[in-house]
């Protein structure tokens, strides 16, 4: 034996060292529930490095979370966050198609309705609420801007604060509180007095002739009576209204200049986001 | 590929290469334990190529680099408690459920290559167990086949100056 094949073998000796059986086994078995849990999947990349499992879309950005329903709860909460309670209290002033109304009905008046602890607290909120939704279908209307999507928004939204009044007014009711009940259907029917023009509209626009509110109001003679007396207070919101019409010609002007400013904004935010993501 | 086809050719790999590459991370840390989890990450990070569909027209010597490069980066975190020491302080390199034998022929075949350079040993495992010629052990350590060379005669002549041949 020569001295390399002699320093071979000895170094060949080394080819002992393997994996114990029990080990190989445990090994095995990592390995397999490992490739198992991170198994092969279309367009999923995960690098060496854990930090990049999840990588962000190509052209996401707090903007284009607006353009899916999805993410809007999630937009949403961001805006509070970021903008503190002042965009909570600012939204309360929107309305449908304003870009802070979803705030004021998910966010504030949820809340709202946690903090109202007792059947009747919820009536009168749920009540409130209703008119609330009428006040602004009239705003709305006197812009000129109620279309048949928010009518339809809007009734869908007093037919459900309507009924849930009326359901907590109920057990309410049986708490014997029945001063509370009544107080609240007077609420509700001077609201729909107060605001029986729209609800009208709206109406027409729900469900045709067959208004959904006409079911949930209680006493019809008194709405008689309400259009009787309403005649007057109409002449004064028709002079109101022609006036309003020119304001609202110039709102309706602003709003497009900011609009399309908004759009092409977008446009090339979004172009300029791909072209560097493409380099 | 599909998840399973692809399983049936990582556990292929893992049976195949598995023992050479505990080996060759023994050579690196020379703690059993040690060596095991390195075995594991190395196979592990070679899934996450599997998965990704990324081609790899050696798995062998991709599986060493991958391991040489965890070994680089184990010496950076953590001084290595070196063999000797382990021996002088009566520890013994434990594996688990390893059989008496098992630790002992560790001991044997870790008392050959103890007192060598970390780079010789390399090199020499590579070349004489494991077959590799220069120009692949040059790839796996990242070095020029040139200097792999030199090395690998360097390292059979210590050897042998240490082995009175």
């Amino acid at each position: 034996m020569n001295h390399h094949d002699k320093t071979t073998k000895y170094i060949n000796d080394l080819k002992n060292v393997k994996l114990s059986d029990s080990s190989r086994a445990r090994i095995e078995t990592n390995l397999l529930e490992y490739a198992r849990f991170h198994s092969v999947k279309e367009g999923v990349r995960i690098r060496e490095d854990s930090r990049y499992i999840k990588q962000v879309p190509p052209g996401t950005s707090l903007f284009n979370l607006f353009k899916q329903p999805q993410s809007m709860t999630a937009a949403i909460i961001a805006i509070v966050l970021l903008a503190g309670g002042g965009t909570s209290f600012a939204a309360e002033a929107a309305v449908p198609g304003d870009f802070l109304y979803p705030v004021k009905t998910e966010v504030n008046e949820n809340i709202k309705s946690a903090f109202a602890i007792s059947a009747e607290a919820e009536a009168k909120l749920q009540a409130r609420l209703a008119e609330e939704r009428l006040e602004e279908a009239e705003e709305l209307s006197a812009r000129g801007e109620l279309t048949a999507e928010h009518a339809t928004e809007l009734g869908l939204r007093i037919k459900a604060h309507t009924d849930a009044a009326k359901e907590h007014g109920v057990k309410a009711g049986t708490d014997e509180q029945n001063d509370s009940v009544m107080e609240i259907r007077s609420s509700l029917e001077g609201a729909f007095r107060t605001h029986a023009d729209v609800l009208n509209d709206l109406n027409l626009n729900v469900s045709g002739d067959n208004g959904i509110l006409d079911v949930n109001i209680g006493s019809h003679t008194d709405a008689d009576a309400t259009v009787e007396g309403d005649t007057t207070t109409e002449t004064d919101s028709n002079t109101n209204d022609e006036n309003a019409t020119s304001s609202v010609e110039i709102d309706a002007a602003i709003d497009g200049a900011v609009d399309t400013d908004v759009i092409d904004a977008d446009l090339e935010t979004d172009t300029a986001v791909d072209s560097s993501l493409s380099l | 590929m599909n998840q399973e086809n692809l399983e049936k050719v990582f556990i292929k790999t893992f049976s195949e290469y598995g023992d050479a590459i505990f080996r060759f991370c023994m050579m690196k840390v020379s703690n059993v334990e040690l060596a095991e989890d390195m075995t594991q990450e190395v196979f592990t990070r070679y899934w996450q190529y599997l998965r990704n569909g990324k081609e790899m027209s050696n798995a062998r010597s991709f599986l060493y680099t991958i391991a040489n490069n965890l070994a680089k980066d184990w010496y950076k975190k953590k001084k290595t408690v070196s063999l000797e020491a382990q021996m002088e302080s009566g520890r013994q390199p434990q594996g688990e459920g390893a059989s008496p034998e098992t630790l002992a022929s560790y001991r044997e075949v870790l008392n050959i290559v103890e007192d060598m350079e970390d780079k010789d040993r390399e090199v020499l495992l590579l070349k004489h167990v494991e077959g590799f010629d220069p120009k692949d052990i040059a790839e796996i350590l990242e070095e020029t086949a040139n200097v792999i060379s030199v090395r690998l005669n360097r390292a059979t002549k210590r050897l042998q100056q240490k082995l009175h041949v």
